[in-house]
């Protein structure tokens, strides 16, 4: 969304419907900050909870069941 | 990976992983479409035109993204059986768990393994009317998708017998027959077995809602520097 930085490294909504439904569908991970993912009453679709915080140790944050 | 607006929580775990080898995108506008004021109106709006598929949260079954949700049922599953756990591990939970047992132990079951109950009567998840299990699962968790809701037609007319509503319903019915066949011992091979057939319907359902949507979406004032 902001035109100052490069775009490389984010997909549009468009891209992300398109890679959901197949077996290599990307992980969808929620790094909403803790405040906004607990008020918010949805997700995207298949989005696994990961803090910001805990990003540094995704591996755990992907096993925890 | 996603954050309110797309901004710098993102794009700060987008880099964290990528120094640590992962190939990992942020999704441009976040979950709310990017912020009045700060992105551009444009941006905004066609976040907007075409939002990422989304779903409810849903504590009372389990699923928060937080942990892997459980999920129980009939044993020998044909149609309705096999299409919610595809639904549920493509769209709504990726970690889920799915649990065949005879017919008889499937509430208890649930209760001891604190699972959710699926596709029998009296379950939280069932038929309702000529809707089946699929349809139940759409509503409940509020997926909006139009291949969704074509699979849905389709996945319905193969479980409730009505091969009427879509032609594609009575192969659907003969390739879930037949793996039932080829795996008469073990639900769970069924189920793999069948995951690369819904990925390749709901695949199909994708082109073929895309090929109805384009006359919607010629749009001839953003055309004109594309003629010959």
């Amino acid at each position: 969304m902001d035109t100052q930085k490069p775009s490389v490294f984010s997909i549009s909504p468009l891209e992300f419907n398109a890679r959901l439904g197949r077996a290599d569908a990307p992980l969808v991970l929620d790094v909403r900050r803790e405040a906004r993912f607990a008020e918010s009453p949805r997700l995207l679709a298949g989005a696994v909870r990961c803090a910001p915080e805990d990003v540094a140790i995704l591996d755990r944050c992907i096993k925890a069941a | 990976m996603y954050c309110v607006y797309g901004h710098n929580v993102s794009e700060d775990a987008v880099a964290a992983l990528c120094r640590a080898g992962w190939n990992a995108r942020s999704l441009a506008g976040g979950f709310e479409g990017g912020q009045d004021g700060v992105d551009a109106a444009d941006a905004i709006a066609q976040w907007r035109a075409c939002p990422p598929i989304s779903c409810v949260k849903r504590p009372d079954w389990g699923v928060t993204g937080e942990r892997a949700s459980r999920w129980i049922t009939r044993e020998r599953p044909k149609v309705d059986r096999i299409a919610c756990p595809w639904l549920i591990r493509r769209f709504i939970d990726p970690r889920a768990e799915f649990i065949y047992v005879p017919t008889a132990q499937v509430f208890a079951e649930a209760a001891r393994l604190q699972a959710v109950a699926y596709d029998i009567p009296g379950a939280p998840v069932s038929h309702a009317g000529e809707r089946c299990s699929f349809d139940a699962l759409l509503q409940g968790f509020d997926l909006k998708d139009a291949a969704l809701d074509l699979l849905a037609t389709i996945v319905r007319a193969a479980d409730t017998d009505r091969l009427d509503l879509a032609p594609q319903a009575a192969g659907l019915l003969a390739m879930s027959l037949g793996l039932s066949r080829l795996h008469n011992k073990d639900d769970q091979a069924i189920l793999d077995a069948a995951m690369p057939l819904y990925d390749a319907l709901y695949a199909w359902c994708r082109d073929r809602v895309i090929a109805q949507d384009e006359p919607h979406n010629w749009k001839p004032e953003t055309m004109t520097g594309t003629q010959a």
